[in-house]
C-alpha cells in the first residue's frame, strides 16, 4: 500500500494502517492507510460506495472493524475513550432532535460531556444561528442544520475534526465561510479530515487528498501531486476549419491524436509540444487560430484514478509525491 | 452518571415526552376515580355486566384513596412503556444515537444512565398519578358525604406510600420491557407494538392455554409487582423474579449493544 508521508506516529493526528471492515462477502474497506499530520487538512475522497464513510465510522468506534491498528490523537486506536472526547465530528450529516431548538440539541450534548451551557451559545455564535438558536430544527433548512452539525461537531473544542460531507446542502456563502473555518480550524493546529464528494471544495480546502476506491487507498498524497499525475493535452484549432484533418496529420507527428467535434486537435503533451506542433502547423501551411495546453482538473484526476484498479491507480501517486 | 442523565432530561422535557403523557394520565386516573366513586354502593350489585363496582366501605377505609389510582396506573404503566421504547428507539431513527456515542463511547454506561433518567421520570408519572387520583377521590367522595378521614391516618398514608412505590416500580419495569425491544427493533413503533402484543395477547393466551405458567410470565409478574402481590403470586418473589428477567433480558441486549455497529 502506497503511502508518501514520512510516517512520525507521535506528530500525527490518524495513523492507522491496514484497515478493514467485511460485510459477508464484501470488503467495504480493505486494508486501508492513513495518515493525518496535526493540523493539516486532509480530504477523503472516492465513488459513492468506495468505503469512505465506513473508514470514518471505524475511526469514530460507530462500527466495529475487522482489522487494523493505529493510533488516533496519540491513543490506541481500540482506545475509544482515550481519543474520542478530543474529536470533533459531522458523520452521515447532521443528526438532531427535530423537535428541539438548536440550542436545546446542543445542550444535549453540552451537559453529556459536562460542558456549561454558554458553550452552546459560543459555537452557535460561530456558526451564526445565533437569532435562529430558540428555532425548533424541524424549521431549519438543510443549510442551517449542516452548519449546526458543524456548530456541535466543534462543541469540545476538538483536536481532531472529522467531517462527512460539511458543505451538503450550503449555498456559495455558506461553503465559503466553511472553507474558511475550517482553514482557520487548522491554523490553529486542529487537524481536520474532510469527506467530500465536491472535488472542487477538496481542492480549495485540502491540504493533502487521499483516495479511496473499492475500499482501498488510490492515491495519497497532496492536491497537486494527485493531479500532475495526470497528463496535460495539448490543444489547437486549425484558423480554417476545412484544414483540420490537416492540423490531426500534422498533430499525429507528436503522438496519439484526438480530433474532436468542436473543431479541436488535441493530443497528449506540454508546453514545449505546444510550441512545435505551432511551427510544424505552420510549415505545412496550416495557421491556427487557437493552441493551449488543457490542464487537468482534480475531477479529471479522480476519474482516470477511479477507472483503474486501486493498485494500478497508485503510481501515479509517486509520480506526484516525487 | 449524573451528566447523562442531565442530558436526557433535556430531552424528555419535550411536551410529547412530558406534558402529553401527564395529562393523559391525569385524566384517566381522575376521571376513573371520579366514575367508581360515583358508582360506588353499600352493597355488591347482582349486575354481572356492570362495571367492576367497589363498596362505600371500601373507599372509606384507609386503602380507600389508592382504589382510583392504581385503576389510573395501569395505564400509566403503559404510557411509560411507550415513553421508554420512543426515548430509546428514536434515536435510531433521528441519527442522534451517533451524537450520543461519539461523545459517550462507553455505551453500556451511556445506556444504562439514560434507563436511570427515565426512570426519574417515571417519579414524575407516579407523582401526578397518586395526585390526581387522591385530588379527585377528596373531591368526589366529599360531594357525597363519604368520609376520607381514614386516609390520611397512619396506616393510610403508609398504604399510599407502598402503593407508590409499587406503582413506581411497575411503570420502571414495563418501561424496562419498551427499552429493551427499543434497543433491539430501533423502533419506536415495532417496539411498542411488540410489547403491547406481547402484554395482551401473547400472555393471555398463554395463560389460558397454560394456566401453569401464567405466575412467570413478564407482563404477569411486572403486574403482580405493581399491585403489592397477587393471590398467587407475593410482591417479594414477583419482584425478584421480574428483576431476575430483566437482569438476563437487559444484560443480553447490552451486550449485544455494546458490539454493534451503529449505521443509522
Amino acid at each position: 500500500m502506497p503511502v508518501t508521508e514520512t510516517r512520525t506516529p507521535n506528530e500525527a493526528a490518524v495513523d492507522v494502517t491496514g484497515l478493514a471492515k467485511v460485510y459477508g462477502e464484501r470488503r467495504a474497506v480493505d486494508g486501508l492507510e492513513l495518515v493525518l499530520q496535526r493540523g493539516s487538512v486532509v480530504g477523503l475522497v472516492g465513488p459513492n460506495g468506495a468505503g469512505k464513510t465506513t473508514a470514518l465510522r471505524m475511526l469514530l468506534g460507530l462500527i466495529q472493524r475487522d482489522g487494523g491498528s493505529g493510533t488516533v490523537l496519540g491513543s490506541n486506536l481500540d482506545d475509544h475513550i482515550g481519543y474520542l472526547p478530543k474529536v470533533g465530528a459531522l458523520i452521515e450529516g447532521p443528526a438532531f432532535t427535530p423537535s428541539l431548538s438548536a440550542r436545546k440539541n446542543l445542550l444535549v450534548l453540552t451537559r453529556l460531556v459536562g460542558l456549561p451551557d454558554s458553550r452552546a451559545d459560543d459555537v452557535l455564535a460561530q456558526v451564526e444561528l445565533s437569532d435562529r438558536a430558540k428555532d425548533k430544527v424541524k424549521t431549519y433548512s438543510l443549510g442551517m442544520r449542516q452548519r449546526l452539525g458543524i456548530a456541535a461537531s466543534l462543541l469540545t473544542d476538538p483536536e481532531l475534526l472529522v467531517l462527512d460531507e460539511p458543505t451538503n446542502g450550503l449555498d456559495p456563502a455558506g461553503i465559503r465561510e466553511v472553507r474558511d473555518l475550517l482553514r482557520q480550524l487548522a491554523d490553529e493546529g486542529v487537524s481536520v479530515l474532510v469527506s467530500s464528494h465536491l472535488l472542487a471544495e477538496i481542492e480549495a480546502i485540502c491540504d493533502h487528498v487521499v483516495l479511496i476506491n473499492q475500499g482501498q487507498v488510490g492515491y495519497s498524497g497532496t492536491v497537486k501531486g494527485m493531479i500532475g499525475g495526470q497528463v496535460a493535452q495539448v490543444v489547437a484549432r486549425p484558423a480554417d476549419p476545412d484544414r483540420l484533418t490537416d492540423l490531426a496529420a500534422v498533430a499525429a507527428r507528436f503522438g496519439e491524436t484526438t480530433t474532436n467535434d468542436d473543431g479541436t486537435v488535441s493530443f497528449e503533451g506540454e508546453q514545449d509540444v505546444a510550441a512545435q506542433l505551432n511551427q510544424a502547423a505552420f510549415d505545412a501551411g496550416v495557421l491556427l487560430s487557437g493552441l493551449g495546453i488543457l490542464r487537468p482538473t482534480l475531477e479529471q484526476a479522480f476519474f482516470a484514478l477511479t477507472e483503474k484498479s486501486p493498485a494500478q491507480a497508485a503510481s501515479p501517486q509517486e509520480e506526484g509525491e516525487s | 452518571m449524573w451528566r447523562i442523565i442531565r442530558s436526557e432530561w433535556v430531552k424528555l422535557r419535550r411536551p410529547a415526552y412530558l406534558w402529553v403523557p401527564l395529562l393523559i394520565t391525569t385524566v384517566f386516573t381522575a376521571g376513573l376515580t371520579v366514575a367508581n366513586l360515583l358508582n360506588a354502593e353499600t352493597t355488591v350489585s347482582n349486575d354481572r355486566n356492570g362495571p367492576p363496582q367497589h363498596l362505600i366501605s371500601d373507599y372509606t377505609a384507609a386503602h380507600g384513596a389508592t382504589i382510583g389510582i392504581k385503576i389510573g396506573g395501569s395505564l400509566a404503566m403503559i404510557i411509560a412503556l411507550v415513553i421508554f421504547a420512543a426515548a430509546v428507539a428514536t434515536e435510531y431513527q433521528t441519527g442522534t444515537i451517533r451524537n450520543l456515542l461519539i461523545r459517550e463511547p462507553r455505551r453500556v454506561r451511556l445506556m444504562l444512565s439514560r434507563w436511570v433518567g427515565l426512570c426519574t421520570w417515571a417519579i414524575v408519572l407516579v407523582a401526578v398519578t397518586v395526585i390526581a387520583g387522591l385530588v379527585a377521590g377528596v373531591i368526589t367522595a366529599s360531594s357525597r358525604g363519604f368520609d376520607t378521614s381514614a386516609w390520611f391516618t397512619g396506616p393510610g398514608l403508609r398504604h399510599l406510600g407502598a402503593v407508590t412505590l409499587y406503582l413506581w416500580l411497575g411503570f420502571c419495569l414495563f418501561g424496562s420491557m419498551g427499552a429493551i425491544l427499543g434497543i433491539l427493533f430501533k423502533s419506536p413503533v415495532a417496539a411498542t407494538g411488540v410489547s403491547i402484543a406481547w402484554l395482551l395477547i401473547v400472555e393471555n393466551i398463554l395463560g389460558t392455554v397454560f394456566p401453569g405458567v401464567k405466575d412467570w410470565l413478564p407482563g404477569n409478574v411486572s403486574g403482580a409487582v405493581y399491585s403489592g402481590g397477587t393471590d398467587t403470586l407475593a410482591f417479594g418473589p414477583a419482584l425478584g423474579l421480574i428483576t431476575g428477567y430483566l437482569v438476563i433480558a437487559g444484560g443480553a441486549t447490552l451486550a449485544w449493544f455494546s458490539r454493534s455497529d451503529i449505521t443509522s
